[in-house]
């Protein structure tokens, strides 16, 4: 195809259909006699968004790639062409074209129907992230049926599974507490409801996920290992409603313009109405003892935006939840005629989050985003039960909480020109913690023995500035930044300044560099030993300093195929980690009234994680297949555990394989399946039994001297969509499926039980907790 | 149709998610043939020592459980102070019935055949018993159910005391038990200095300490009839760091034997090369009468 660019404004339709072109005549050159200049915007065709980080090529040599707000410019010779432009999720286009003076073209791309991951951009710099679209997710099996956006994670290179049962994901060798969860501002505190089966965010909200593991641009920090970004839906243009319904949770979104391009509010909200597929899990290993659990959680999310006529807006995002877990155990009945002993362990998790946020764009170029939030958890833990003693009945009460409050404040200047943008900013966070409030008392023969603890609330600040920049140059793009943390507690102040730097060269195949530095000033007292959720956290202190991360990452991406349908990218990173803290060996975290929130942890560990990452994608005419595998070594030396010697990190998982298929069966049908092989984590156990002076005791030799058999599951789902019509028109979706298809005992923990013979001797053995084996998947979803 | 077979097969999938407890075999863990070497010296006594093996953690011997051929040591530094020799079920004691010293440090050394050799660390042996003052006032007694009382008895410490243990024996009605039942840190009572946020040292807390105790007077006459214990045996000692660390770490593997809410921690030890531990006392003798 030939075009002879004159004239005014004109509009084209191209070719295939799949690009259209507007082109604008600018006068004439004022360049030079021999070139001209060619400028323009690069947009999505459906959406009319501005495409970022497309490649412009003349004559196969790369002109300037667009920036976030798609606009691009380079200057070139008068004559004919050939103009090619590239991005990854959209149509490529090609055409020959005559410039003969100065051009602005505004070129339309139609997006791929391309499955999972999608690498697009937004406003802000988002380099080295990978976005994941909810509608994609929703092709992916889960347990329960719901698209659950911190799972899906786990089918990324070099992002794991902690453990089933404990909600959060291992990224490169990190830790579950090494996340920086986001919905929009919104920083959430929890990892997951009941017990991590489901996300901590509504995934009705989300319109997809962004997660950074490379690097971190300077205006995210806090967290050690990664950001998780949930983007809440912003296209609500029409009253929408959104119902789905599963075995054990259901949830719905009403979506709802308040004043038509002005004004909208959605609502959602999530609950469970049955923890009976999971209850089974908390029984006591007692056959002796009887158990019922009872497990449940609700949550409530809204969302109000209103834009106003100067080009602002301001949005208010706020989350309501609460997560509970009774369990009654009865005993044996040690003396007839007399109550059986019973004891009964309460667990109640409530948490509250709300974030204002303001946005004013000034003239093209300078955006501000300002944002007002708060947010705060609870751990309520309470034990309740009766003994029989001989002739007395003693009874006891004891309540254990821990909370944590934490208000801020975060404010983004943008600036973007042809090939630069910068983000300048604030940050501003006070925790308020309450450690460990103990109230409670004890009926022992007769007496009475209260129980108090009420250490004062601690409050601890961290204030931070930060800048960011990307530059555009051709196949080169540099991305860069500081971060100033300024830390302080009580007498305690310290300030860090965290450089991060990355480079990408390349467009299709694209060869990258990374370097990020971070804090972590919140430390997490976890308890991988017991099943009802502990997640503490605690403050930096002159004794527990702020915890630290840097990290150097490389990564090879490149495309083969006539069409580029097979994808592969490997990297390989080395992160080094200091001040970190885990809890202290031998104790004991609640109910425990002579421990100190200070003695909860040990401190001054130092760590290092290394690995590969590899990743394969073949996209198919009707079917996608995506395979993932990761080799990660992480260690941990701290003075005071395991004898000071180095032991491999809780969540060390040299080896893990992901595989992700799904494909089109028909026009309604799609069957998606996953399999995961993973290398079981670290445990310690006692190694002998000695049989001293104190009987027969179980011998603890090292830390984390055994692993988990490994893990591996295969789970499958089809899933239906059809249209029903009536006063409206109903998308239906039946999603079906078996999670853990072959029934494999994947254990989550081990532990050594002795029985003492008549003989005197000990028999001892081994017995672990399995987990889900053939949990069905059945979830249905009604919107319209 | 579709819908009933969809709930039958979720009916049959959930009903065989349930087993959760499972026997694990043949763990591949550490349990090589090591000694294991438990003894406390005794200011003013001669020693004992026992010896055994480990087992596996399944309770079957990796090597004969009576050590009956090792030879043993007890060392001031380099210098050999005197040689354990074999007694009975797994006890050494002194050739030359030797007394440890207060204000000394020792250490042993076992070898026998089929072990590694064993070595402690060395052992200060406390120069002194712990000051103590003890009072008891009948009017602090407590009644209970079915005549049950108990009595308060307040023991104070008139000098900086870290470590130290006490034993009460009712006596003649019960015997002595083998091992101090409790050791306590004093650390409770420093702490309240700094609102129980600052961490303890016990090496710079100076405040004197005190201790108090119910200690049981009559007997539940519906179990035990009219029987009281009016005399008790009160020990109390200063005991090494090695010591108390010891019983600390046996009271928190007996606690967490039976909870999941601890991280499991190592198994204390001085003794290089095995297991166990060598520790030491200095204790004083204290009569309490309860009338």
């Amino acid at each position: 195809m030939h075009w002879e660019l004159l004239g005014l404004f004109t509009y084209f339709g191209v070719s295939k259909g799949f690009l259209t072109i507007c082109t604008l005549i600018i006068g004439s050159s004022c360049f030079s006699q021999d070139t001209v200049i060619v400028s323009g915007e690069i947009r999505a065709r459906e959406s009319d968004e501005s495409i970022y980080d497309a490649y412009i090529l003349m004559d196969d040599q790369i002109m300037d790639s667009s920036n976030p707000s798609g606009a691009y410019e380079f200057s070139t010779s008068k004559g004919n062409h050939i103009l090619k432009i590239t991005h990854t999720g959209y149509q490529h286009g090609q055409w020959e074209i005559d410039l003969q003076r100065d051009t602005h073209l505004i070129i339309w791309l139609e997006e791929l129907q391309l499955p999972e991951v999608n690498v697009r951009a937004d406003r802000i710099l988002e380099p080295s992230l990978t976005r994941l679209e909810m509608k994609d997710l929703k092709k992916i099996p889960m347990l329960l049926g719901e698209p659950d956006p911190i799972k899906a994670l786990t089918m990324l290179p070099g992002v794991s599974q902690g453990l089933e049962g404990f909600a959060g994901i291992v990224v490169r060798g990190g830790g579950t507490d090494q996340n920086l969860i986001l919905m929009d501002n919104l920083q959430l505190y929890q990892k997951g409801h009941l017990l991590g089966f489901t996300s901590p965010m509504n995934q009705e909200f989300l319109e997809s996920i962004t997660f950074y593991k490379n690097y971190f641009p300077p205006q995210y920090d806090g967290r050690l290992s990664s950001v998780v970004q949930g983007n809440t839906i912003s296209n609500v243009d029409s009253f929408s409603t959104e119902v789905s319904v599963g075995l054990i949770n259901s949830g719905f979104h009403i979506g709802r313009p308040i004043t038509k391009g002005k004004s909208k509010l959605q609502l959602g909200g999530r609950t469970s109405y049955s923890g009976f597929v999971l209850s089974p899990f908390l029984k006591s290993s007692d056959p002796h003892e009887s158990t019922r659990t009872k497990i449940f959680f609700y949550e409530f999310t809204g969302k109000f935006e209103h834009r106003f006529q100067n080009n602002s807006s301001i949005s208010i995002l706020s989350q309501f939840s609460r997560d509970r877990i009774s369990q009654l155990t009865e005993g044996k009945k040690l003396f007839p005629n007399q109550p059986t002993e019973t004891r009964a362990t309460h667990v109640s998790i409530p948490s509250f989050a709300i974030s204002t946020s303001y946005q004013m764009d000034f003239g093209r170029r300078w955006h501000l985003e300002s944002s007002l939030y708060y947010n705060s958890v609870s751990n309520r833990y309470t034990n309740e039960g009766q003994t029989p003693i001989e002739s007395s009945l003693n009874t006891f009460e004891i309540n254990n909480e821990s909370n944590l409050a934490t208000w801020g404040h975060k404010s983004i200047l943008s600036f973007q020109e042809k090939s630069w943008s910068y983000n300048f900013g604030l940050q501003n966070e006070v925790h308020s913690i309450g450690p460990q409030k103990i109230s409670g008392h004890l009926e022992d023969a007769g007496r009475t023995t209260n129980l108090v603890k009420n250490p004062q609330s601690l409050r601890s600040y961290v204030n931070s500035g930060f800048i960011e920049f990307e530059k555009n140059y051709r196949e080169i793009k540099l991305y860069g930044g500081l971060r100033f943390n300024h830390y302080h507690y009580n007498d305690f102040s310290t300030s860090y300044l965290n450089p991060r730097a990355g480079i990408e060269i390349g467009y299709e195949n694209k060869l990258s560099f990374w370097y990020v530095q971070n804090n972590q000033f919140l430390h997490s007292v976890e308890s991988l030993n017991s099943l009802i959720p502990i997640d503490i956290l605690l403050p930096s202190t002159g004794d527990l300093q702020p915890q630290r991360m840097s990290q150097i990452s490389v990564e090879y991406a490149f495309s083969l195929g006539r069409t580029r349908d097979v994808r592969y990218s490997i990297s390989t990173f080395y992160k080094k980690f200091s001040q970190l803290s885990q809890i202290r060996p031998g104790e004991q975290i609640l109910f425990n009234l002579n421990a100190n929130w200070t003695d909860f942890l040990v401190s001054g560990g130092e760590g290092n994680a290394a690995g590969i990452e590899v990743s394969y994608i073949q996209d198919f005419t009707k079917a996608k297949l995506n395979l993932n595998y990761t080799y990660t070594r992480s260690i941990r030396e701290f003075p005071d555990v395991n004898a000071g010697d180095t032991f491999f990190a809780n969540f060390d998982r040299p080896h893990y394989f992901v595989l992700n298929f799904h494909s089109s069966l028909g026009p309604h049908w799609i069957l998606g399946l996953t399999a995961h092989y993973a290398s079981g984590v670290p445990v310690t156990l006692p190694s002998a039994l000695s049989n001293g002076l104190s009987g027969y005791t179980p011998v603890y030799f090292s830390k984390n001297n055994y692993r988990l058999p490994d893990y591996h599951k295969v789970d499958v789902q089809f899933s239906r969509t059809w249209v029903s019509q009536g006063q409206a028109t109903r998308e239906n979706t039946l999603t079906v499926g078996v999670y853990n298809a072959y029934g494999r005992k994947n254990l989550i923990s081990i532990y050594y039980v002795g029985t003492t013979r008549r003989t005197g001797n000990v028999s001892g053995k081994f017995s672990g907790y399995s987990f889900l084996r053939f949990i069905p998947i059945l979830s249905y979803r009604l919107s319209w | 149709m579709v819908v009933r077979t969809i709930l039958f097969l979720s009916t049959l999938l959930l009903c065989s998610c349930y087993e959760q407890f499972i026997e694990v075999g043949d763990l591949d863990l550490d349990g090589a043939p090591k000694l294991v070497v438990e003894g406390i010296l005794h200011a003013g006594h001669t020693p004992t020592m026992h010896l055994s093996a480990l087992r596996s953690i399944e309770g079957n011997d990796l090597a004969p459980g009576d050590i009956r051929d090792a030879e043993g040591f007890l060392l001031q530094g380099p210098d050999t102070v005197d040689r354990f020799i074999y007694k009975d079920k797994g006890v050494y004691v002194l050739e030359n019935d030797s007394i440890i010293k207060a204000g000394q440090s020792y250490s042993v050394h076992f070898s026998a055949e089929g072990f590694s050799e064993v070595h402690s660390d060395d052992v200060l042996v406390p120069d002194r018993p712990p000051s103590v003052v003890t009072s008891f006032d009948i009017n602090s007694c407590i009644l209970g159910v079915n005549d049950f009382q108990s009595c308060l008895l307040q023991i104070s410490f008139s000098e900086p005391t870290h470590d130290v243990m006490l034993e009460f024996s009712p006596s003649p009605t019960l015997e002595r038990r083998a091992r101090p039942s409790i050791s306590e840190k004093l650390a409770p009572v420093c702490q309240e200095v700094n609102q129980g946020y600052t961490k303890f040292n016990p090496l710079e807390c100076l405040k004197l300490g005190n201790i108090d105790y119910f200690l049981p007077h009559k007997l539940d006459t519906a179990k035990y009839g009219d029987q009281s214990y009016t005399h008790y045996e009160l020990r109390v000692g200063n005991i090494s760091s090695s010591y108390f660390n010891a019983m600390e770490d046996l009271k928190e593997k007996e606690s967490y034997q039976n909870s999941l809410l601890f991280e499991p921690s190592l198994t204390y030890t001085n003794i290089r090369g095995g297991t166990g531990f060598l520790g030491a006392v200095n204790d004083t003798t204290l009569i309490v009468e309860l009338e």
